[in-house]
């Protein structure tokens, strides 16, 4: 977990997290099922545009881009390939097919479109903020508190995986492909696990301590849920998702 | 083990979205207060264990562990997948908002669905238990690997030959993940046997005095 694109001040950064939590969900929505490239590519350029606007460090966006280019670049080798339809080049016994390569520019820009937009609205904002942002949306009140306490506890828990890892290390143990390795992998597994439960039970004794009856009461509102100052790119967003829609429609309609 | 973001048509989408939502009430229904608290420790353990790589020859695996989280947290399964996948969502961005429903119905319900079958057998003595323990996280995979394609064939035909290539591909995880969730509940059941409530508290004590 990297705090690189958290607390900024930015257009982004200064909205309200329900708000970009609904409109990152919308956004990817209309282009995930886009029929055309028009809209992925609309989409794209937009979330180029709200990652400059969220003024993010250009190389620490490309490095969350890298999982999915390797995903794409194992897709451009085989969906050429596929389908039906004109050939388009004929390589050996492979013929690149129109209709297979179309998918796969239509996929790519779509993913890539898609995660842009992820990056710039949902990746600023803490996961606390985001706890409240999808309590505000209707999610169930005990789905909302085990995303925030799992949240909260996975750096807990890393720290103790970095422990027994290193309590490993220094008893000299190395990782290779053997039955060793695995289980020793599997036992360190398995004592974090043990680990996690026993501190849940700790956790949840002080937390019935201190009044707790399964969900939490806030005792300060939502920090950041004004929309005053983030009128004019609240409403920008909410004006090209309904542009994305209104293409998409009318390509739909057979009137692009 | 997930499909991005912009893959899948939307009928795909829209039946993972509500087998997801339907499994997510059910598993939330049957947890109370402190069931909700352990259920997001264990979670964030899950989260952390599948940074985990093993080495595999000169490649590496991670780790799906999705038959152990069936194992012990049983339809608590689908919250918990469904939290872990949001999160790396949010986190590094692995998978997506839209691909959510059907990301968390691969992994799940053959969590839930390995779970249900297997745990009668994972705390026999001998054979029998080394057996199932390692079909817990090897079907598991299978299974998941078989939802994925599954998702990816309904989507399109030109997927067919990526959709054999999950399954094919992911057969080395299986066996990855078979051992390694056969050493891990060996573990449990010595060290810390309240983790797998599949069991019968009787037959845990029975096949723990042997070790």
């Amino acid at each position: 977990m990297s705090d690189d694109f958290l607390d900024k001040d930015s257009p982004i950064h200064r909205m309200a997290p329900s708000v970009r939590v609904a409109l990152a969900f919308v956004f990817s929505l209309v282009t995930a099922l886009a029929t055309t490239i028009l809209v992925p590519l609309a989409a794209l350029v937009l979330g180029g545009i709200f990652v400059g606007m969220a003024r993010l460090p250009v190389m620490a966006v490309a490095r969350r881009l890298l999982p999915l280019i390797l995903f794409l670049f194992f897709l451009w080798v085989v969906l050429p390939f596929t389908g039906e339809g004109a050939i388009l080049y004929v390589w050996g016994p492979l013929c690149v097919k129109a209709s297979g390569v179309a998918l796969a520019v239509l996929v790519s820009l779509k993913s890539l479109a898609i995660l842009l937009i992820l990056i710039a609205l949902i990746s600023t904002m803490h996961t606390f903020d985001l706890g409240y942002a999808l309590s505000a949306l209707g999610m169930p009140e005990k789905l909302t508190f085990l995303i925030v306490m799992s949240a909260r506890y996975i750096s807990v828990i890393e720290r103790e995986y970095k422990k027994l890892r290193n309590a490993a290390k220094i008893r000299g143990f190395q990782s290779n492909t053997s039955l060793h390795a695995y289980r020793t992998f599997a036992h360190l597994a398995a004592m974090l696990l043990v680990r996690s439960h026993l501190r849940a039970g700790r956790v949840y004794n002080a937390m019935v301590l201190r009044g707790f009856d399964g969900r939490f009461d806030s005792m300060v509102g939502p920090r950041s849920e004004a929309l005053s100052g983030c009128l004019p790119q609240t409403m920008g967003m909410v004006i090209s998702v309904m542009a994305l829609l209104g293409v998409e429609v009318a390509v739909r309609l057979g009137m692009i | 083990m997930h499909i991005s973001e912009g893959v899948l048509s939307a009928p795909v989408l829209l039946a993972g979205a509500v087998v997801a939502a339907g499994g997510v009430g059910y598993g939330l229904k049957r947890l109370d207060a402190e069931g909700t608290v352990s259920a997001a420790l264990v979670t964030a353990a899950f989260f952390v264990a599948s940074l985990i790589h093993l080495n595999l020859g000169p490649a590496s695996v991670h780790l799906v562990l999705n038959g152990l989280v069936g194992l012990v947290l049983g339809w608590a399964a689908f919250p918990a997948i469904f939290t872990g996948l949001l999160l790396q969502a949010l986190l590094f961005q692995y998978g997506g908002l839209t691909t959510l429903g059907v990301n968390t119905v691969v992994m799940a319900a053959p969590a839930v669905g390995v779970s249900l079958l297997l745990s009668p057998w994972v705390g026999r003595k001998g054979r029998v238990g080394l057996i199932a323990s390692f079909g817990c996280g090897f079907f598991a995979v299978f299974f998941s690997s078989l939802l994925l394609a599954a998702a990816l064939i309904c989507t399109g035909e030109n997927f067919k030959v990526i959709a054999w290539a999950a399954i094919v591909g992911n057969f080395p995880v299986m066996v990855v993940e078979g051992i390694f969730t056969g050493f891990v509940i060996s573990f449990l059941l010595r060290v810390y046997p309240e983790l797998l409530p599949g069991l019968r508290s009787h037959e845990i004590r029975r096949d723990t005095e042997g070790v």
